[in-house]
């Protein structure tokens, strides 16, 4: 398999679930570099091109709740999950799990 | 940091006003983070240029702009289907008009200027599907951009049972034969009833005229002719060849082939008027170009009429085994 279908599958791969992780991340509140550095960290690294539109789509859907904050003499906006975005976040993790299991034992058989 | 409001105020040129404001904000914010994570980093404030390369890095104002407020396409994608089938249908009923406009302006003209003919066709042509082209399109567009449910153009009301036995790649018809039919037939109603669409007093100069021992089968072959045109425009609704459409296009198509040929045996298909011919043009030459024709035509139609034999035999042996 060439490196560029590879890429474009890990990206198909990858774009359903970051929601997911970003949803979970922000249970509690993150401005947007921080938001990148906890993925990061996780492991999920996510281009800001990719993460701070998504993270604006999210809030404009009501799943997070956003504010601006005064810190370190500049300000900084926000993001919190909001009760609707809990609510799907554990929707979501359920149907991830599931998932997650069935794939396992698939892949196992292999 | 001035290379960052240059960025962010490039990026907010291409967002729509009531969101410039608070993306570039936004945004600003988000730089400035990862500036500031840049410089603790190496220790030191950044120069010019590694804040260029991280602006560089983010790519072309127009592209940010674009992450967070993706183009809109002019027709959605649900309703794409529609606005493709609609454009075919359009197109093809503008190119039947254009070539029936054309040939009877062919026909009305002192001489047969082929080459004016197609050019008059093709940019005829053009000069209308442009406009119709616009038309659909910007039609779509409002459709689209109205938010108007459209949920009813993937109609659930359809059956598996209602769809056509159709297990060949042959037996769905092409919609380009299907209105080249369509305008052979009407072309030929035309040319055998000029009084529909000539004045009195252009058909009291026209130079020649159907030999009156062949006016007599006129209103035979005109009826098929209709037949012909009726059926085109059903099978324009349901295009797929079935042993019924196939039975009715080699009885048409005999009747076709059996008249052309006739016409080509016919010594005499022509007779000149009281009004004289241009020079060099003989009623004798047009007989010959007449009897030409109509034995091309023949031969086409006795072609089609094997064709759809054999496939006739296809799908009567497939339902018998």
């Amino acid at each position: 398999m060439t490196d560029n279908r590879l890429d474009k599958m890990r990206g198909e791969l990858r774009r359903g679930v970051l929601v997911l992780a970003v949803l979970a991340s922000l249970k509690q509140p993150h401005y947007g570099y921080s938001l990148r550095k906890q993925l990061q960290d996780a492991g999920i690294d996510i281009d800001e091109g990719t993460l701070y539109p998504l993270v604006r789509r999210l809030a404009e859907q009501g799943l997070l709740e956003s504010e601006w904050q005064q810190a370190e003499g500049r300000e900084r906006r926000y993001y919190q999950l909001s009760a609707l975005g809990s609510e799907l976040l554990q929707q979501l993790s359920e149907e991830w799990q599931q998932l997650n299991g069935a794939l396992g034992n698939l892949l196992e058989k292999q | 940091m001035e290379l960052v409001e240059r960025y962010i105020s490039a990026v907010q040129r291409y967002l729509p006003e009531e969101k410039r404001q608070d993306i570039g904000r936004e945004l600003s914010a988000h730089l400035l983070d990862q500036l500031e994570a840049q410089q603790d980093e190496l220790g030191r404030k950044l120069t010019n240029d590694e804040v260029a390369a991280t602006l560089q890095h983010w790519g072309h104002p127009r592209q940010v702009a674009m992450t967070y407020v993706p183009p809109t396409p002019l027709v959605s994608s649900e309703l794409m289907p529609a606005y493709k089938q609609t454009l075919i249908y359009v197109l093809g009923l503008i190119f039947l008009w254009q070539t029936l406009s054309s040939s009877v302006q062919l026909l009305q003209a002192d001489y047969f200027k082929i080459m004016q003919f197609i050019f008059q066709l093709i940019f005829g042509f053009f000069d209308t599907a442009a406009t119709a082209f616009l038309v659909v399109t910007l039609v779509f567009y409002a459709y689209s951009a109205s938010g108007v449910d459209h949920s009813w153009l993937q109609s659930n009301r359809w059956r598996v049972k209602d769809l056509p036995p159709v297990s060949r790649p042959w037996q769905e018809m092409s919609l380009t034969d299907l209105l080249t039919d369509l305008a052979t037939s009407v072309f030929l109603l035309l040319l055998l009833w000029p009084s529909w669409w000539m004045s009195a007093e252009t058909l009291a100069t026209t130079r020649v005229m159907l030999a009156p021992e062949l006016q007599q089968w006129v209103p035979w072959v005109s009826t098929f002719l209709l037949l012909a045109v009726l059926a085109n425009l059903w099978w324009i609704i349901r295009p797929y060849w079935t042993r019924l459409t196939l039975s009715i296009n080699i009885l048409l198509n005999l009747v076709f082939c059996i008249s052309f040929l006739s016409l080509w045996s016919w010594s005499t298909v022509l007779v000149g008027t009281d009004n004289p011919l241009p020079r060099l043009l003989t009623i004798d030459d047009l007989n010959r170009v007449a009897r030409g024709i109509g034995l091309f035509a023949g031969v086409f139609c006795l072609y089609e009429v094997g064709r759809d034999l054999y496939r006739l035999r296809q799908l009567l042996l497939k339902t018998a085994s």
